[in-house]
């Protein structure tokens, strides 16, 4: 059998599958390849298998099917809910007691944090720095020790800041408009 | 099927409003229909549990009664419910043994046999295949049937009752040999 002419065997067993009435499909593609031995083979081998899948449904279908028990069915189902309503209840009520138990206070009351609690001083954690004295024209500073950080470290000479020289205040100086 | 499906719509309409009546009815009329739908696709060695499925399956149709669309098909409705239940059981307890199928009659040795080599040969199969070759060969149900009830296209259907039988006859060849 040639490529050409399985693919047309496979197509047409295909569809002889997809019948209604399986067996009569098979039954007809059998006597269209009743001269090909290879295709007859192969549908042979098809209705031997949808022949013994036909005894496998008639042996299921011998079973008898016990009662379903038609009056209890939406009774059955109401019984189920109360069941597991009441076992929820019972589980939500135990719950609640389990952490009642625990906490000693209902669970609408949440705990709050009590303030009273927290340390009168807490550390700051931050302190004074250091003092250094500094003599400038006779006159002493005490100022803050001031640090450059090693990363930033510039020339002395570019940091840009001075001490102040504040000079004596004048009157003169201090309404130089009253003059005009 | 189709016989049942008149009554079995109006009924299902009627359940789908909460008419506990008419559920039971339901259930009288399609509940063999169902028990053999689930018998067809249980392991050979769980049909036991086949009632159980069938329970499961009206238990959970009832709880979803309002998701019922009239015109739908109730019998389908419910065999897609049904199969999910039955997809669900051989997820939690998949199954290795093979039971037999029913005890072998000694009138026909050879033919329960051969049976029951099939039998196992269908276990074997992919799920898609299985379900498919369940529901057309073991149920006798349409290519729509089918895939309504597997919930995948009718193509789908199609392929994997097509691959199925290639299989089966490789498999049953197999053990021939």
């Amino acid at each position: 059998m040639n490529d050409t002419t399985r693919r047309q065997l496979d197509a047409e067993l295909a569809d002889a599958l997809s019948a209604d009435d399986v067996a009569a499909a098979l039954d007809a593609l059998a006597r269209r390849y009743a001269g090909d031995p290879d295709a007859i083979d192969a549908v042979g081998e098809t209705r031997r298998i949808v022949a013994d899948l036909a005894a496998v449904r008639q042996a299921l279908d011998a079973a008898e099917a016990p009662p379903m028990g038609r009056a209890a069915l939406p009774a059955g189902i109401r019984w189920r809910w109360i069941v597991h309503a009441a076992a929820a209840g019972v589980a939500a009520a135990i719950a609640i007691a389990v952490y009642v138990s625990r906490t000693g206070a209902p669970p609408s009351s949440a705990p709050v944090l009590a303030v009273a609690s927290k340390p009168a001083e807490a550390p700051l954690g931050w302190r004074l720095p250091e003092v250094r004295t500094l003599s400038l024209s006779g006159e002493t500073f005490r100022v803050p020790a001031l640090a450059v950080p090693v990363q930033v470290a510039m020339p002395s000479a570019a940091l840009g800041w001075t001490v102040p020289t504040i000079p004596a205040a004048t009157s003169e100086q201090a309404t130089p408009d009253n003059d005009t | 099927m189709d016989r049942q499906r008149r009554p079995a719509d109006d009924l299902m309409a009627r359940a789908a409003r909460s008419d506990r009546e008419a559920f039971g009815d339901l259930a009288e009329l399609v509940g063999p229909a169902v028990y053999r739908f689930c018998l067809a696709h249980l392991h050979p060695a769980r049909r036991d549990e086949a009632d159980d499925a069938r329970q499961e399956t009206f238990l959970r149709a009832w709880r979803a009664r309002k998701r019922f669309r009239p015109g739908g098909g109730a019998t389908g409705w419910l065999l897609g419910i049904a199969m999910n239940v039955l997809r669900e059981r051989r997820r939690r307890r998949p199954t290795r043994a093979l039971g037999g199928l029913d005890p072998p009659s000694p009138a026909r040795p050879e033919t329960d046999e051969r049976l029951g080599a099939l039998a196992e040969a269908v276990e074997a199969l992919p799920d898609r295949q299985r379900e498919a070759v369940a529901c057309r060969f073991f149920r006798g149900l349409s290519v729509a049937q089918t895939a309504r009830a597997m919930g995948v296209a009718e193509g789908t259907v199609k392929a994997a009752v097509f691959q199925a039988i290639g299989n089966l006859r490789r498999l049953m060849k197999g053990k021939a040999e």
